[in-house]
């Protein structure tokens, strides 16, 4: 057997299980989608939010269970709930962003984690929701998570100018007759969607890493946001499927084996960065390059 | 009040010759300049009201100077005027129109300290966003926003830096990107937070003749500004602002010891540069600074 055959050998012998390869997919969905939307969570600062949100679903989870509701359903409307909720309490009360999350986050989260300890038969459970397990995706979940991808990517496409400038400038956004409050929330709700459908995967705990860490990577190596937000898709993608084989062959959780690999991309990226890498790639650099980006150039040769 | 046709060439060509120019378009308008007007406007908050009860018009074609220290409602009338912060009390009128109906014809340029230069964005993204309120949700830009897009960036002068990122830019070269943006929105009015601030002298004068070439070409343009020596020089009226209306009118009428002293509560010094006043300094101010650039304005 020739190297190549090994190495397809390696690369092909999970997909013969069926539960891997519905852990496979559902992990590159997952990915692909937080990556995606993760580029304007950090172009916003909303970093904190995610992991908010991903607590508050974890309450949700626990009413959920407590009432015999559906997880997903349930969790998903607690960070919907969430979502809003943080966002309402700081347009209207005149506290921090950050101080009404860290409320209503660890207010949900702490109910989850009373409710679920009490009831003795679900502590397997409580581990795999905090840590995530692809293994157990059944289809159902895998259909969810496919269909979720695909609303959040076609809302990220269709209202991509509008998401852009209220990103970037909302006062500016605002002032020129874009809906920047319904836009705010409407964003806020796919996030909500999008942690529901990675709980799964990679558990409450890692999610926001998922969300944040592609994106903060791809703004490393560019200044467009389009190439940003591919480029953020693609280090989640590659994240997901290499996490999946790393924790296939070395037998650990998938979910921080793929957070494991977007963080070594991080650091790899702030290497190759080309504006602060230790790494200079001056290809890297958008052209045509103005006066000061040429300067940048003669300080390489 | 008039517009002045030939507008005086201001302080800063007596002192130090005449400004860099950048080659000024003549763009095709087919609309008309808006007026603004304010009737009994009160806004803020409910403990502490910012605006209090401001009465005031602004003529088409007027070129608008808005003064006063720190905290004294500058960004807040901006921001009524934009229709951004609705008023407590009392009404606004953008032409005929409350604003929130006028956002196509009206042109903003915010503070640029509350921009982030991280963002992943260039030049002709950032000016490209001026068409995107026109646009209507969900439409793509065509061939005639990209040409109004890149008439404003050559009406700025900033055309060899389509490609720049924005953090790449220097001051003065991002406040023209901005004010390419508003203008690629081909607007009938301009609303500008601090358009001259955080950069050097050189470059006030450049975007300073930049504004008056603009408001020549018949905008109606209300800019706030902590440089008074520019409200001298350049603006065909100046609102006097400290919470309530202290004054409005031409430069020479206000520029007077008592109104200044009511705006910003300290001592000023006014100095006759030919036929317009300027201040030469500004002492002892509790409540702000008139040099320097202006942060976490209200």
């Amino acid at each position: 057997m020739n190297w190549f055959d090994q190495l397809a050998a390696v690369a092909l012998e999970p997909w013969q299980f069926e539960f891997m390869c519905r852990g496979m997919i559902a992990v590159i969905l997952v990915a692909l989608t937080c990556a995606t939307i993760g580029t304007h969570v950090v172009l916003r600062r909303l970093s904190f939010i995610g992991d908010g949100l991903a607590h508050a679903t974890f309450g949700g989870l626990a009413i959920g269970f407590l009432l015999k509701l559906n997880l997903f359903v349930s969790a998903l409307v607690a960070a919907i709930l969430t979502a809003v909720g943080i966002g309402t309490v700081s347009r209207k009360a005149e506290i921090s962003l950050d101080t009404s999350i860290g409320i209503l986050f660890s207010g949900a989260f702490a109910a989850g984690i009373v409710v679920l300890s009490h009831d003795r038969g679900y502590r397997g459970d409580l581990f795999d929701l905090l840590l995530g397990n692809v293994l157990t995706v059944n289809t159902t979940e895998l259909q969810l998570t496919a269909a979720a991808t695909a609303l959040v990517i076609a809302c990220l496409v269709f209202f991509y100018k509008e998401f852009l400038f209220s990103s970037f400038d909302p006062a500016g956004a605002a002032a020129a007759g874009i809906p920047v409050i319904w836009l705010d929330y409407c964003l806020l709700s796919l996030v909500a969607l999008t942690i529901t459908i990675a709980l799964q995967t990679v558990g409450v705990i890692l999610v926001s890493a998922l969300l944040v860490t592609p994106a903060a990577s791809a703004m490393q190596l560019t200044n467009r946001f389009p190439v940003m937000m591919v480029l953020a898709a693609a280090f989640g993608i590659f994240s997901g499927l290499s996490g999946i084989y790393i924790s296939y062959y070395l037998d650990v959780p998938a979910g921080p084996a793929v957070v494991l690999v977007a963080t070594g991309l991080f650091f790899a990226s702030l290497l190759f960065s080309p504006k602060r890498g230790a790494v200079q790639v001056p290809e890297m650099l958008e052209e045509p390059p103005g006066p000061e980006v040429v300067g940048h150039f003669h300080k390489l040769q | 009040m008039q517009l002045a046709p030939g507008r005086p060439a201001g302080l800063y060509s007596k002192i130090s010759g005449t400004p860099p120019r950048h080659p000024v378009m003549k763009v095709k308008r087919n609309n008309q300049p808006l007026s603004v007007s304010l009737s009994g406007v009160w806004a803020g908050y409910r403990q502490q009201p910012i605006l209090k009860d401001i009465t005031l018009t602004i003529d088409p074609g007027d070129y608008v100077g808005v003064i006063g220290p720190n905290g004294c409602g500058k960004s807040t009338l901006l921001k009524v005027i934009l229709g951004l912060i609705q008023p407590a009390k009392g009404e606004v009128l953008v032409g005929s129109s409350p604003p929130a109906k006028m956002r196509k014809r009206i042109g903003y340029l915010p503070q640029l300290s509350q921009i982030d230069f991280n963002f992943p964005a260039t030049v002709w993204d950032v000016v490209m966003m001026g068409r995107y309120g026109r646009l209507g949700l969900g439409r793509a830009a065509g061939q005639q926003d990209k040409e109004a897009a890149r008439a404003a960036i050559e009406q700025v002068g900033l055309s060899g830096q389509l490609a720049a990122p924005i953090g790449q830019l220097s001051g003065g070269q991002r406040q023209r990107a901005f004010i390419a943006r508003a203008l690629a929105q081909e607007p009938d009015l301009l609303v500008l937070d601090e358009p001259i601030t955080a950069v050097d002298v050189t470059t006030q004068h450049a975007l300073t003749h930049l504004l008056e070439e603009l408001s020549n070409s018949g905008i109606t343009i209300i800019s706030s500004t902590h440089d008074l020596n520019c409200v001298a020089s350049s603006f065909n009226r100046v609102v006097c602002l400290n919470n309530r209306l202290v004054a409005i009118g031409a430069p020479e009428e206000v520029f007077r010891q008592d109104i200044l002293n009511e705006t910003y509560g300290s001592h000023l010094l006014i100095a006759n540069a030919g036929d317009r006043p300027g201040i030469v300094s500004g002492h002892g101010h509790e409540h702000g600074h008139t040099h320097g650039p202006e942060t976490g304005d209200r």
